[in-house]
């Protein structure tokens, strides 16, 4: 992966009010085992991610925004490229720090996420 | 001269000060063409061999309001008469106050009503200013009191066999479909429901507005009068009050969808977050935060609970509220240094702790970027 390589993300709807995204988006939940999971965009289009991601009936997205690489980099924090479930899949490894520093790196990675806009947008998302 | 007629004692916080709101009168008024009608039925009673009632049978007297006595509020109703003794028909208003109050009586102890179905529609405007928490306080002619409450009401418009009836209501939605020659607009609901509502010249510009950004997700808040059938479901709206274009960050509209989020909410995790709770802590939002400052976007957390966050100018800022405690994490992160705010707020503490969250957000900027 490049610097430059972007990380898709998948926006639950309920993440999302007028349009922004919460930074919770940008970091693990409690049962996450400390990965976020992303997709190489490298490898995939934002649209054919959210359709992949939308297939299954258990999962929802308003859409797809993204940080670079370089920007986990910034933030000490390592992406990891393990392929499962799916050849695309990344994760992006918070393991090493507590929550509140978990939680201001999301607030890094959020900011630019919002800076690039959405990737690709659900028609009739918040 | 005058005579007392009646003092119903008001409870409820709008009553508080020992004032009655203007608004009230108006169940007052309906109470009065009840009382009317009451009457009227106890003197054909008294009367089988009359054919009518007499011309004139309310000529000579009218209800007075003549004070407002504390606790909370009592309004004392006088009947105001011209000579020096009260007209006879005043006998029959005074059985009518007494079955009247006998009929809230015997609902509010699982009773049937006591008074005609077609007689007990009239609680649909008597009654209806009521909002929850608030009651009308009688006390019966044996000296024990009885309360007409929004819930006692309800039981008795049930009672009347009434197919639907009117609440006063506020109702949050956005305007899909305004008709400029029936003069009428729709309001749609969060759940899809849309209600059809008279279109007031008054209120012409500001539902037009609403209506071109219907897209863009404005939301109004239309307060006003329902019709709702026994099923409780709204039908339209009979007439409307104010509409009030709101913010797109409206916080209590924000946390009214939150409360709405199911168990699992988050693609199966994610707990259900407490809606006596969020309703607390908007009222909270309504009392302390500064409205000079921006307002905060608002999410769920997996865990039950609330995040508020802003962007202000160089600084990242989130509020992480556990409803149960009322305990919040705030963490202001400004992204060109790193440099780090953090600190746990009470908010259960009131005016202080909110007055806290309040300055560390000015000491950011407070403007929003």
């Amino acid at each position: 992966m490049r610097s430059e390589t972007l990380l898709l993300r998948q926006i639950h709807p309920n993440f999302v009010q007028a349009g922004r995204a919460t930074s919770q988006a940008f970091r693990p939940t409690p049962k996450d085992e400390q990965r976020l999971s992303v997709d190489n965009g490298d490898l995939i289009e934002a649209e054919a991610a959210w359709k992949r991601f939308v297939s299954n009936p258990a999962c929802s997205s308003a859409g797809v925004m993204a940080v670079l690489h370089g920007e986990c980099d910034a933030q000490s924090l390592a992406v990891i490229e393990d392929g499962v479930p799916y050849p695309e899949h990344c994760s992006i490894d918070f393991s090493a720090f507590e929550k509140r520093e978990i939680e201001r790196k999301a607030k890094h990675l959020s900011r630019q996420a919002q800076g690039r806009g959405w990737l690709f947008e659900a028609s009739g998302a918040a | 001269m005058n005579q007392v007629f009646l003092k119903p004692r008001l409870v409820g916080r709008r009553f508080d000060e020992h004032t009655l709101p203007l608004e009230i009168l108006t169940d007052f008024a309906a109470l009065e063409s009840m009382l009317v009608e009451v009457a009227k039925r106890e003197f054909r009673q008294a009367n089988p061999s009359r054919a009518r009632i007499p011309k004139g049978f309310t000529k000579g007297f009218e209800l007075h309001l003549t004070a407002v006595e504390s606790g909370s509020a009592v309004p004392v109703i006088a009947i105001v008469f011209p000579s020096l003794l009260p007209p006879s028909a005043v006998d029959y208003f005074e059985q009518a106050r007494d079955k009247i109050i006998e009929a809230i009586a015997s609902v509010e102890l699982g009773q049937q009503p006591t008074l005609a179905p077609e007689l007990l529609r009239y609680f649909d405007r008597f009654g209806r200013g009521l909002r929850e928490g608030e009651a009308i306080e009688f006390t019966r002619s044996g000296g024990q009191t009885t309360a007409l409450t929004p819930a006692i009401r309800e039981r008795l418009l049930r009672a009347s066999q009434a197919e639907e009836w009117t609440e006063e209501v506020t109702l949050k939605g956005r305007i899909p479909e305004v008709d400029q020659a029936d003069l009428t607009f729709e309001l749609e609901l969060s759940d899809g429901l849309k209600l059809k509502a008279p279109l007031a010249e008054q209120q012409r510009e500001t539902v037009l507005q609403a209506f071109a950004t219907y897209r863009e997700g404005q939301i109004v808040a239309v307060q006003g009068v329902i019709k709702r059938d026994r099923a409780e479901r709204p039908k339209s709206f009979e007439s409307i009050e104010h509409i009030s274009p709101l913010d797109a960050l409206d916080v209590e509209t924000r946390l009214e969808e939150l409360a709405a989020l199911p168990d699992g909410w988050l693609d199966g995790r994610g707990k259900r977050l407490d809606p006596v709770a969020l309703r607390s802590l908007a009222q909270a939002f309504d009392d302390y935060f500064d409205s000079q400052l921006p307002l905060p976007y608002l999410y769920p957390t997996a865990e039950g609970g609330v995040q508020a966050e802003w962007s202000l100018g160089d600084w990242e800022v989130s509020l992480e509220i556990d409803l149960g405690g009322r305990t919040a994490l705030y963490q202001a992160v400004r992204l060109s240094t790193d440099q780090t705010r953090e600190r746990t707020i009470d908010l259960s503490l009131g005016q202080k702790e909110w007055g806290r969250l309040n300055e560390e957000l000015w000491s950011l900027g407070g403007v929003g970027a």
